[in-house]
């Protein structure tokens, strides 16, 4: 499979506070790695530095352009961070605006993913009248449109309750099916990481290194939570 | 709205027992204040008066609002030197309009010049400032998102600086108006021939209390009219201020 994005020995520290160090992956084509750990570590901090909101103090990360939309990666936070002076579309129209999409273009970009999550009636409400789960998949959507090669995930469900956060999990899931995109999430949430993830990598230690990395393809799921926590216990 | 006509009721009903007590020309009863309303509407000095008011706020006010936002906007964006600026005009701020209408008059002389420039020196400070903070404190989740979309630097500040700043904008520029108002009144008490300020003056020479009081209600309603109206037309064009997702 063809690398989209490698991170090469990457260091990062805050006011000369190390934070990361030593991070190194890289995704392929169609794969969804997922950075576990537990809260503070500075998971956030590798889709920060990955978007290019953040420049590594050491290493490298490497993108490898692509050829479609010319688009790498886009990220969504923890919150929807919709604009509220926006109707939704004008949300979605802001991102294709930004990566320089053609007027033309934004509908027919938009119209079928509000479809794939069910969102179509809504392009016209307010971000007001929509409820936390609704804004954070318009936020997902927002990501999608621009058609990146990664989406970076930064706990995007950490704000639902379970019942919500499993149908946004799915609707993400059809999502990434329906364009293809990589995917980089950050959570602590163990069944989260198993359910999404083709690549667990397991951050820990301080400044925060990956402990552990394992394909959940090539083990029961029982078997990689149980290398999980005993990483995380260690 | 029956709470406001029931204060309103009992406030007039509560003068007009203070003016029976105090039975004294210089504190005249509601009543007396009507009847001479209705005069002073019949021979058109009220509306005269009101309107030569009303042109002066116009003028002023539409300047300070102009400059307010403009420099306002400018200060807000350029950081340090923008600050600076801002620390000098911090020492103008507090003086009160009032107390610029000597060198008003020095400076423009008798007239409306000196009315316009007390009434812009009471709207500026307060929009300026608000509009300065505005721009200066956008919310870092929403820059950070046009960051993250990589938004051109015109783009973040036509789509996401400027409506950002919008409530606050708005809110300067109500402030702006109802301290424009009262400035204005300052202004005509001495600098001008005509205006609600300067009728209040000529009819204190003449000893017409309730005249006097008549203007001063005129004042009044129309201040709290142009705060509402202010109110509704931010609650129109600013309806995101109270939501966010």
């Amino acid at each position: 499979m063809a690398e989209i994005i490698r991170l090469d020995d990457v260091h990062f520290s805050y006011a000369e506070k190390p934070v990361l160090q030593g991070i190194s992956f890289s995704v392929t084509a169609g794969e969804a790695v997922v950075v576990l750990g537990p809260s503070g570590l500075g998971k956030s901090t590798i889709l920060r530095l990955m978007a290019g909101l953040l420049e590594p103090t050491k290493g490298a990360i490497e993108a490898m352009e692509s050829a479609e939309s010319g688009v790498n990666a886009r990220l969504v936070f923890q919150q929807p961070r919709l604009f509220p002076w926006m109707s939704v579309r004008k949300n979605l129209y802001f991102a294709l605006r930004a990566a320089n999409v053609p007027q033309q273009e934004w509908d027919k970009r938009v119209e079928p993913l509000m479809e794939q999550v069910g969102l179509v009636a809504e392009l016209d409400s307010p971000t007001s009248s929509l409820s936390i789960g609704m804004a954070q998949r318009v936020a997902l959507v927002r990501s999608l449109v621009c058609q990146p090669s990664v989406l970076l995930l930064d706990e995007p469900f950490s704000a639902l309750d379970p019942k919500r956060r499993k149908q946004l999990q799915q609707d993400l899931l059809k999502l990434v099916e329906f364009t293809g995109v990589s995917v980089v999430m950050v959570t602590h949430d163990i069944e989260e990481a198993l359910d999404i993830g083709d690549n667990i990598l397991v951050l820990d230690g301080q400044p925060a290194g990956v402990v552990c990395s394992l394909r959940t393809a090539d083990q029961e799921k029982k078997k990689a939570r149980e290398q999980i926590e005993n990483h995380l216990l260690l | 709205m029956i709470r406001r006509i029931t204060a309103l009721s009992v406030a007039l009903v509560l003068w007009q027992i203070a003016a029976s007590i105090a039975d004294s020309v210089i504190f005249p009863a509601p009543w007396d204040c009507l009847l001479s309303a209705q005069d002073a509407i019949a021979d058109g000095t009220l509306q005269k008066n009101t309107m030569a008011s009303l042109a002066r706020v116009g003028v002023g006010y539409t300047v300070a609002a102009c400059l307010g936002v403009l420099l306002g906007a400018m200060s807000g964006i350029l950081g340090v030197f923008g600050l600076g600026f801002r620390d000098v005009l911090e020492l103008l701020r507090p003086i009160p309009p009032i107390a610029w209408v000597p060198i008003a008059i020095l400076w423009f002389g008798l007239g409306d010049k000196s009315a316009w420039f007390v009434v812009f020196l009471g709207a500026f400070f307060p929009i300026f400032v608000q509009v300065a903070h505005a721009f200066a404190n956008c919310p870092d989740e929403h820059l950070e998102v046009a960051r993250a979309y990589e938004a051109s630097s015109w783009d973040t500040f036509v789509w996401v600086r400027i409506p950002a700043a919008a409530p606050d904008i708005a809110q300067g520029l109500r402030v702006g108006l109802g301290l424009a108002w009262t400035s204005v009144i300052a202004a005509e008490l001495v600098g001008v021939k005509n205006g609600l300020g300067d009728r209040i003056q000529q009819l204190r020479y003449v000893s017409d209390y309730e005249g006097m009081l008549v203007c001063m209600i005129t004042i009044g309603l129309l201040g709290w009219l142009m705060t509402t109206l202010a109110n509704v037309v931010q609650k129109k064009v600013v309806p995101w201020q109270k939501s966010s997702v």
